[in-house]
């Protein structure tokens, strides 16, 4: 039981990686507050826990607005008395051409992927600080740094700018023993994949047949493969390793 | 200095090859699974948007990547002997064989078109003068007799065979994926026998 008596907060943990992440960071004993846009989602997530006799709450916030996030850690730390982990999970995509893509498109992910994770972290560090401990991973994507795909300007630009976040801040609260870190998963299969299937126009499993072909690993990534290396991420042995980013994918 | 009988004497205008005639079952054997399992509705939508202009119907793209595959089979059979005879060569013992750990779509090896390739590979080879020399002068150590040396050998084959299978249906997928053409698929040149 690697986390013991921790305290985790996941973002956009109702489905997905943020549930799988939330899943395993319980299944090694941390108390974990299941945050969703969607309550339906989180407390479902949440309800599943408790029924294994595990500690978890749910909690309805929009990470984009700060009242409801400063909020739900309040409620947090009310319920738990300390917040140890933060996974900002919580991302959309709005792919489509950079001439036709609409302030809308630009700014919602923008706001869910940077300013999102920006709210969560600037409340979380707060106690973090205080508790002289504390461990941040931001979930990103690898296609700023590696991949630039056609019609993801946002996204990439979102997530090019949660990897510097995520070192500027592992620089600045380093100091208090709070490791900052990104991980960057890509070709996992979860509800998005679906969606990048409707959106090329093919059937999901053409895509799952053809895309392993560009995976060296030959098989697509599961939210399961995420969680575990966020798990290694939020415990003490990964205490010396902050500021980077590290990509699933199966490969470079 | 190498495990092959020399041939510097001999007419080169005598021009003699390694045995391939298994390569007809291949053509045939894994050609027929292939295009058995290539399902025509995972294809309809990549030929519709990318490949109608050079193959006006569906069942000629079909055929084309079945065709593709079936010379990724046979290239690979020649990878599996290349390194055969690089081991000649250096007198080293036989590699050992690789296998991806994962396969592409459509999985086609059976343990039945496995074995057949294989029997036909080792009837070629158990009969080839050149393989019975290399076996006398390197092997008889590591083989308790040329039948299995012959078999450690197809052994390394027929991997080739599965290996190039897979790396063919890789590039092909990894066109549809860039929406660009289909690669080129070249038959190796006949393996010539010489020292």
């Amino acid at each position: 039981m690697r986390l013991l008596d921790k305290v985790a907060l996941v973002t956009g943990a109702g489905r997905g990686i943020g549930k799988a992440i939330a899943l395993r960071l319980s299944d090694e004993g941390a108390k974990v507050i299941v945050n969703d846009l969607e309550p339906a989602y989180a407390e479902n997530v949440a309800d599943r826990l408790k029924q294994l006799g595990r500690q978890a709450i749910a909690a309805k916030a929009d990470v984009c607005e700060w009242p409801e996030v400063k909020s739900m850690f309040e409620q947090a730390a009310h319920e738990f008395g300390r917040i140890d982990i933060l996974i900002n999970n919580a991302g959309i995509r709005r792919d489509v051409a950079f001439h036709e893509m609409s302030e809308e498109d630009w700014d919602s992910v923008v706001a869910v992927q940077l300013k999102g994770s920006f709210n969560c972290a600037r409340a979380a560090q707060k106690y973090m600080v205080k508790q002289a401990y504390g461990k941040i991973v931001n979930i990103a994507s690898p296609v700023p740094v590696a991949l630039a795909k056609q019609g993801q300007v946002n996204y990439s630009a979102a997530n090019a700018g949660l990897e510097g976040f995520t070192k500027s801040l592992a620089v600045e609260l380093g100091a208090y023993n709070v490791n900052v870190n990104c991980i960057a998963p890509d070709f996992i299969d979860t509800e998005m994949t679906r969606n990048a299937a409707r959106r090329e126009g093919m059937y999901l499993d053409d895509l799952k047949r053809f895309a392993v072909a560009e995976i060296p690993l030959r098989r697509l990534g599961t939210p399961g493969d995420v969680a575990n290396v966020a798990l290694f991420l939020v415990s003490d042995e990964s205490s010396f390793i902050s500021g980077q980013t590290i990509c699933i994918r199966g490969g470079p | 200095m190498h495990f092959l009988p020399d041939t510097e004497e001999e007419d080169a205008a005598a021009e003699r090859y390694w045995p391939d005639g298994f390569k007809q079952v291949i053509q045939k054997e894994v050609r027929r699974a292939i295009r058995a399992k290539l399902d025509e509705r995972s294809l309809r939508r990549v030929h519709r948007q990318a490949y109608r202009d050079k193959y006006r119907e569906l069942s000629q793209f079909a055929d084309r990547i079945a065709d593709m595959v079936v010379i990724g089979a046979e290239n690979g059979a020649d990878d599996g002997f290349d390194a055969v005879y690089r081991a000649f060569l250096t007198e080293s013992p036989l590699p050992q064989a690789r296998y991806y750990a994962r396969r592409f779509w459509p999985q086609i090896f059976s343990q039945e078109l496995k074995t057949r390739i294989h029997l036909a590979v080792a009837s070629d080879y158990s009969q080839d003068d050149g393989l019975q020399h290399a076996y006398r002068v390197g092997y008889t150590k590591d083989y308790y007799n040329f039948d299995e040396f012959i078999d450690a050998m197809t052994g390394l084959l027929v991997t080739g065979v599965m290996n190039g299978v897979d790396d063919t249906l890789g590039r092909i997928y990894r066109s549809f994926l860039a929406t660009r053409a289909l690669p080129p698929a070249r038959r190796n040149p006949r393996r010539l026998k010489s020292w």
